[in-house]
């Protein structure tokens, strides 16, 4: 027999020993890769490979899970999944219900020219060597540059039929400068590999064009900038955020607050809960009616795009708010049917296909897809300055902090332009913000169209006990706010 | 799991010298198991088994790692980890500094802070111990979250220079459970820190739950106003500051880097009240301590702060060979912060002595960031349980807030700080297990700190 037959047959015991429902994540192989340039020193070249099982088991209500990179005992393995959940389910209080869904025999493959881990490392040393060489410069005290890549084969099998196997490549780069001003103060420029959301996402993606050399030139004349500027002022103004912020904003305070573990309260001994209600839903004004979110996880190529959750469910494209009214949830087959049956109603028709976990040895929990924001009528980013009276347009992620229910958030970026009767002016250094959640996404008065929207990777969204850190992606455009508390 | 890590280890040396290949290496086991509770109830009851090695070759100033999930018995996969760790090496760049790779001297084995009964808990006794902690505080409408995590970390590192092989293993408990109103939102919270069975105790956390529980539900939330006030923060609040402290400033690398808050004219000058003294000192058991570094280097106490007077930064080995200083075997997953205790008797927060100005109480800080790293003003939320103590010492309830500050103002004026300590648990779970903690006074008072948010509801 081989594993997969194997773990089948682990599978059906459990069913026979009184398993409702119970699936295996099965690694055979994740390879990753990283190196990173630090002021001309290779710092980092680094390769790792992976190989584990995790085991997810529903008893009577509760949930029992386990996981080993040791793959030759597996009765011991599952029946310590199976001993987990009866434990669990002695301190129940709403006992775990899945949505219905028909069994799915699928494969998956992410969107790739070149394979990463065909690319010799004496190449991606040239590329990076590349990079670094033009990030040199007089007014940096600092360079970095890295590329890492993530290849994972993850074969889901399940006791109700399905079985899925997915291969997802996935390639995250990026470079940072660092300046010192005059009184000892660093400040720093970022540039991150991103996309359009279509195409390829191999190693050509990285290669292709002039992104990086391009961006580099421009994040170095940008840091020289911010090191002579002055202050970002301390008042209420238009913020103007770049895709380089506006994507964390979106994640932050949309993503994270209407994921449903969240807002059902699985999350409130780490990351927290939410202030969205269940009786929210079809009817809170979350923001002006120039709002659209979808949870997206069908884009072609994004991170956030891996075909089917690890809960066996395809991916979806879902519209979370509809010109600005709250509509739907990052969502799990679990989830639903509690929302449902602790509202009194239908809130939720389907699971999301939202349920992941970041490696074999931890859990499904609700995650992100792409959560992107529909381009608008406003035209250009120019078109927004033009409008704008007294504004700032801000961009680079330095800083995020949240309240512990998504209500209130305070960030900090390397960059600002300041906005003056339609002109944009010079650059401020340590420019701030931070708002209360509703009010800010009410006050959006702007959001640019296609032109603006870039899509944002995001390698390292962490959530849930034990911790995982998730792939995503967010396809976002130019957005303006008003009346927002600005260098605080 | 000592003998049979030790001897694979040595074999695996013994491999990589036949075949010429210079490598250090880190052997890493790990048996894992977490209760998490949400909604008064278990939302997952996880566990783990592990078994990682890292190897680096060095080629004099090229290197290359790698690592792999594997199982004790898989030899022939770690021997071909050397090999592939070799082949990055080989076609790696050379850095510009002389890089160091000494023979690690022998150490006997740091296995005194395990615990087999801690290791070997089982579900039910773990769900005892939260019925017990928990007693009767539940209602329909108080619910409990939190986790019950236990584990064991088995350890050796090595290197081709010598055929020593250094063994550290340590077991750990983190327990952390909030009670949380259902529909006012408001949460309250208390944890412990735990080497061995012997320092579980659910007594402590119910006295600590009930006391802020009694207070959560009579007393109406009040939004305060933004502007400056002096603070109360408990161990928790604290040991995640000076966590963050330690990261941006008492690093020799970030400090040469231009990234840190902490400069050399900083050096040997006070920074900070004299009230304030932070040491790295694995003598203390409570911080799960590794008596030696990933590079076998001896670890001993280590002197950040004394008495507000900045004293040293620390070193890991990369960065004092680029640098060229010397490494102080901080190559740790975490280190054993101390922060000396004060003489204000004070045990809980029924003990605070009375308050000349309007004071906050903070029991836990709720994702903080650094806002500008060379200032040294970093942002977080107030969470689980904070008060208002007025002039009268009559204690009240606000709404969370905001604070932004930076740790010069932060520990300027250190009004007292508490006799009695505390092991604050500071692990996280993301990659391996590695257990961390603070041993910290369970009280600070600090004076003019700014709040700039308030929230107007739980």
């Amino acid at each position: 027999m081989n594993i997969t037959q194997k773990i089948k047959v682990e599978l059906a015991n459990l069913k026979k020993k009184g398993a409702e429902y119970a699936d295996a994540r099965f690694y055979p192989s994740r390879e990753t890769e990283s190196i990173t340039f630090l002021q001309g020193n290779l710092k980092e070249c680094r390769s790792s490979a992976t190989t584990g099982i995790g085991v997810r088991v529903l008893y009577n209500g509760a949930w029992g899970f386990a996981s080993s990179s040791l793959t030759e005992n597996l009765p011991a393995l599952f029946g310590s999944a199976f001993e987990n959940a009866v434990a669990a389910s002695n301190r129940l209080s709403f006992p775990v219900k899945l949505a219905n869904r028909k069994p799915i025999t699928a494969e998956y493959s992410s969107p790739r020219r070149i394979d990463p881990f065909d690319i010799s490392v004496s190449e991606k040393l040239d590329f990076l060597r590349k990079i670094d060489k033009k990030l040199e410069h007089n007014i940096v005290a600092q360079r970095i540059s890295y590329v890492t890549s993530d290849k994972q084969k993850i074969i889901f099998i399940d006791t109700d039929g399905s079985h899925i196997e997915k291969n997802i490549c996935d390639t995250f780069a990026g470079m940072k400068v660092i300046g010192v001003e005059k009184n000892g103060n660093s400040q720093e420029r970022s540039y991150e590999l991103g996309g359009d959301g279509f195409g390829t996402r191999g190693w050509e993606a990285l290669v292709s064009g002039d992104k990086f050399p391009e961006n580099a030139d421009r994040i170095v004349d940008e840091l020289s900038q911010i090191l002579v500027a002055e202050s970002a002022p301390k008042d209420t103004r238009s913020v103007i955020l770049l895709p380089g912020i506006m994507f964390l904003q979106t994640h932050e305070v949309i993503g994270h607050a209407l994921e449903l573990d969240r807002i059902l309260g699985y999350e409130l001994s780490y990351a927290g809960g939410s202030f969205v209600r269940l009786e929210d839903f079809g009817k809170l004004r979350y923001g002006s009616d120039k709002l659209t979110v979808r949870a997206d996880g069908t884009l072609p190529n994004s991170p956030g795009s891996y075909g089917y959750d690890d809960d066996g469910v395809e991916c979806q494209d879902t519209v979370l708010i509809d010109k600005g009214i709250l509509k739907n949830a990052i969502t799990s087959r679990q989830t639903i049917v509690e929302a449902n049956e602790k509202a009194g109603e239908k809130i939720f028709e389907k699971a999301g296909g939202c349920a992941r976990a970041s490696n074999f040895n931890r859990i499904p929990l609700e995650r992100m897809t792409n959560i992107n924001i529909d381009p608008g009528n406003d035209g250009s980013l120019n078109d927004i300055i033009t409008s704008t009276e007294s504004g700032i347009v801000l961009d680079g992620a330095r800083s995020w902090s949240i309240g512990s229910n998504r209500e209130q958030f305070h960030f900090a970026n390397e960059i600002g332009w300041l906005v003056k009767d339609g002109e944009k002016g010079e650059v401020v250094k340590n420019p701030t913000y931070s708002s209360d959640t509703l009010p800010f996404w009410r006050s959006l008065s702007a959001v640019g169209d296609k032109s603006t929207a870039e899509l944002v990777y995001v390698p390292n969204c962490g959530k849930g006990l034990p911790s995982q850190q998730m792939y995503l992606g967010h396809l976002i455009p130019v957005c303006k706010f008003d009346n927002v508390k600005t260098g605080e | 799991m000592k003998a049979k890590i030790k001897k694979l280890l040595a074999e695996l040396n013994n491999f990589a010298r036949g075949k010429n290949i210079t490598a250090e290496y880190l052997l890493h086991a790990e048996k894992s198991n977490l209760i998490r509770l949400a909604n008064s109830a278990v939302s997952l009851n996880t566990s783990e088994e592990l078994v990682k090695l890292i190897v680096t070759s060095r080629r004099g100033r090229r290197a290359g790692t790698y690592s792999i999930t594997t199982d004790l018995s898989a030899i022939d996969r770690m021997k071909s980890a050397i090999v592939s760790a070799d082949e990055i090496a080989q076609s790696a760049d050379e850095v510009n500094y002389d890089v160091t790779l000494t023979p690690m001297t022998q150490l006997p084995d740091d296995d005194v802070n395990f615990d087999d009964a801690l290791v070997g808990m089982n579900s039910s006794e773990k769900l005892d111990f939260i019925n017990k902690a928990v007693g009767t505080l539940e209602t329909d409408k108080i619910k409990l979250s939190g986790i019950f995590s236990t584990g064991a970390v088995w350890e050796a590192v090595a290197n081709t220079l010598s055929e020593s092989v250094l063994f550290h293993s340590v077991s750990d408990g983190q327990i952390s459970l909030e009670l949380t109103h259902s529909e006012l939102k408001w949460e309250i919270a208390a944890t412990q820190s735990a080497i061995s069975k012997s320092d579980l105790n659910p007594e402590k956390i119910q006295s600590q739950l009930s006391t802020l529980l009694n207070i959560y539900q009579n007393t109406s939330p009040e939004i305060i106003k933004t502007g400056k006030y002096d603070i109360i923060l408990s161990g928790e609040a604290l040991a995640e500051l000076i966590g963050m402290m330690e990261y941006i400033g008492f690093s020799g690398g970030l400090f040469k880097r231009k990234m840190s808050c902490l400069r050399d004219e900083h050096l040997g000058k006070k920074i900070f009240d004299d009230k304030l003294t932070i040491v790295d000192d694995p003598a203390v058991r409570e911080t799960f301590p590794s008596v030696f570094d990933y590079n076998g280097n001896q670890r001993s106490k280590f002197t950040f702060v004394e008495n507000g007077v900045f004293k040293q930064f620390m070193w890991d080995r990369d960065s004092a060979d680029e640098f060229n200083e010397k490494e102080t075997g901080h190559d740790v997953s975490g280190l054993s912060t101390v922060i000396s205790s004060g003489n204000e008797l004070v045990s809980s927060i029924n003990d605070i002595p009375e308050n000349k100005e309007l004071t906050l109480f903070i029991p836990h800080l709720h994702y903080m960031n650094i806002v500008n790293m060379t200032e040294g003003i970093i942002t977080a939320c107030s969470r689980f349980g904070a008060l208002i103590f007025d002039k009268e010492n009559k204690i009240r309830v606000p709404f969370n807030f905001r604070l932004t500050d930076n740790f010069f103002n932060i520990f300027n004026d250190i009004e007292w700080i508490s006799n009695e300590t505390v092991a604050v648990n500071t692990s996280n779970s993301y990659g391996m297990r590695s257990p961390a903690a603070a041993f910290v006074p369970k009280f600070i008072k600090l004076k003019n700190i700014s709040i700039t948010h308030v929230n107007k509801s739980f």
